[in-house]
């Protein structure tokens, strides 16, 4: 392992010491086989971190030709039903989306309704949308990931609710498909892997370049993520693909943050910590990219 | 290092940060009860997209069926947009003119901005000078404005000046959802829907930064407020600095109106993180004067 990654590796275990919740994490040099982490096996609640996953297996269907990007739907009022996350549910029913947009969406602001929209392309060519993402996930190697529902009610959950009804996850298999969409973006045989081509690669990354409220790059000025986050009660996480200044992929970053206090002693409410965390976190990525 | 959220009282904050400039005002005949450097003149910075949401409630009730007219967001609006999701997307969009106003506040979206004052001026509507005449009857003498976006948008709609004194009269001119009367006198003409309005556009703001970004809460609970923040502007914060508001009840449910800005090139402040540590720290501060 290069001195710098255990450098890296070192950072990241004093940020995530001593803090008042747990951390499970693991970091993917992009095309080298090296990771480091910690507690990456522990099984979590994915949230909205899964929709990584949920695009390529959209993605895969567009590139066999069942599924166009340009295809439209129509939002209706019952979507809005237990929808917490996104921009779509405060907006008037019958706004009409390409399935690009929805992708992009479902991405950006995290929209729930946006994710209905893609699932419901996915079952237009597949007998059970849900499925056809989790046997995409197992032939990814994500063996650790199921997706248990459309999306989370999460409304209706207190902050000690059980992992049994959500979709769970790890951070190995996070950062394991995120390394894959790094080397896809810039190798066809990758990508084909991914059951993707190069330019839907792309694409997916443009999408997670687009997220409203980055975390891992939100302090950065010399290398991007393309992140997901994800947020649940007791628990915040953000997945994301480092990238040089010029796009190429460097490192795959997962980081889940479990059992995060409502307010940590000082008063401060918890979740600011874990922000607080994510943003060093991405620092740190961005001076292990300066130092190799 | 990513600046941090501090603990601080009003009195705190003001000293903790010398540049920052703010007013904390209350529904009662007290008025201001915390202030710093709050008749200061700054650039709109943020709260541009208040008194333009302001204006279009009002035109929308002065003109039957104005709200609930179609106007199509178009690709050159995404082209001039430097905020908001919109300009993600792809072709063209058809939106009622509430649901465009709802995503400038909810998420600063300069397309829908550029939408909204093309479908004015193809109205015959002269935006500016609505806005000019409704700043006048609230007494906002602070306030000048000085021309519409044009071209690009960063989800302002309106350039100008005021100060967190002024925007904070007008918070409290406007009252609060649980005003159960309408008084001409306070409102400055502004109607009683054209108030409701606006509050419900302030009470779903997506993932709000600014002044709202540490109050209590987890998982996408918090206490009741309502916000408007300037964090949409990052990509010129630099040069226009950052304006937030916030409104939210006391412990007798009286609410409590807070306004800040935070000057360009603000020291310490370097990254959308650093600001919202600074503003969330001010938010917060607000909170726990409403808890004594």
């Amino acid at each position: 392992m290069e001195q710098s990654l255990r450098d890296l590796e070192t950072a990241v275990t004093r940020l995530a010491a001593d803090q008042p919740f747990a951390l499970s994490w693991m970091i993917r040099t992009v095309g080298t086989g090296e990771v480091i982490g910690e507690d990456a096996t522990r099984a979590v609640a994915s949230f909205s971190t899964r929709k990584v996953s949920v695009l390529l297996a959209c993605l895969a269907l567009v590139e066999t030709g069942e599924l166009s990007l340009e295809d439209r739907s129509v939002i209706t009022e019952e979507m809005k039903d237990g929808v917490q996350a996104g921009i779509m549910r405060n907006l008037s029913a019958g706004i009409s989306l390409s399935l690009r947009d929805s992708l992009l969406q479902m991405m950006s602001t995290s929209d729930n309704i946006c994710t209905q929209l893609v699932f419901a392309a996915i079952g237009s060519v597949r007998p059970d949308p849900l499925q056809w993402v989790n046997d995409y996930c197992a032939w990814m190697g994500l063996h650790a990931t199921l997706h248990r529902e459309i999306f989370p009610r999460t409304g209706d959950l207190t902050w000690s609710h059980s992992l049994d009804t959500l979709t769970t996850t790890t951070a190995r298999d996070q950062s394991r498909l995120l390394e894959k969409l790094g080397r896809g973006c810039v190798d066809d045989t990758a990508a084909a892997q991914l059951m993707l081509s190069v330019e839907l690669c792309a694409f997916a990354r443009e999408a997670m370049l687009g997220l409203f409220t980055p975390a891992l790059g939100v302090a950065c000025t010399q290398i991007r993520f393309a992140e997901k986050n994800g947020r649940g009660l007791r628990s915040l996480s953000q997945v994301g693909l480092a990238l040089s200044a010029s796009g190429v992929p460097l490192a795959a970053v997962a980081a889940y943050a479990e059992n995060i206090p409502t307010q940590l002693p000082s008063g401060l409410p918890g979740r600011v910590a874990v922000f607080d965390l994510f943003a060093e976190l991405g620092l740190a990525v961005q001076e292990w990219a300066r130092g190799r | 290092m990513v600046a941090e959220v501090r603990m601080l009282t009003l009195e705190e904050c003001a000293a903790a940060y010398p540049q920052l400039r703010f007013a904390v005002g209350d529904a009662g005949l007290s008025g201001v009860v915390a202030e710093s450097r709050a008749d200061e003149p700054h650039d709109l910075g943020g709260i541009g997209k208040l008194l333009l949401g302001l204006t279009l409630a009002h035109l929308g009730q002065s003109h039957e069926g104005f709200l609930e007219r179609s106007l199509t967001v178009s690709r050159d609006h995404r082209a001039g947009a430097r905020t908001g999701t919109l300009r993600l997307m792809s072709g063209e969009l058809q939106l009622s003119v509430e649901d465009a106003v709802n995503l400038v506040l909810s998420t600063g979206d300069g397309a829908c901005v550029l939408a909204l004052l093309d479908f004015a001026a193809a109205e015959g509507v002269d935006l500016l000078s609505e806005a000019g005449g409704l700043t006048s009857s609230l007494r906002l003498d602070a306030v000048q404005l000085s021309g519409l976006e044009s071209g690009e948008s960063w989800g302002e709609g309106l350039l100008g000046s005021a100060t967190a004194a002024s925007t904070c009269q007008l918070l409290r001119s406007l009252g609060t959802l649980d005003d159960p009367e309408d008084d001409p006198a306070v409102a400055g003409g502004a109607s009683s829907e054209a108030r409701q309005l606006l509050h419900g556009w302030m009470g779903k703001v997506f993932e709000p930064a600014g002044l709202a970004s540490a109050l209590p809460g987890y998982g996408p609970r918090r206490v009741r407020h309502q916000t408007l923040s300037g964090f949409e502007l990052t990509a010129v914060g630099a040069q226009r600095g950052y304006s937030s508001a916030l409104s939210l009840p006391n412990q007798a449910g009286e609410w409590v109106h807070v306004a800040a800005h935070l000057p360009p090139s603000s020291a310490g402040a370097h990254s959308p993180r650093d600001v919202s540590a600074v503003l969330g720290g001010l938010g917060l501060a607000a909170y726990l004067s409403t808890r004594n």
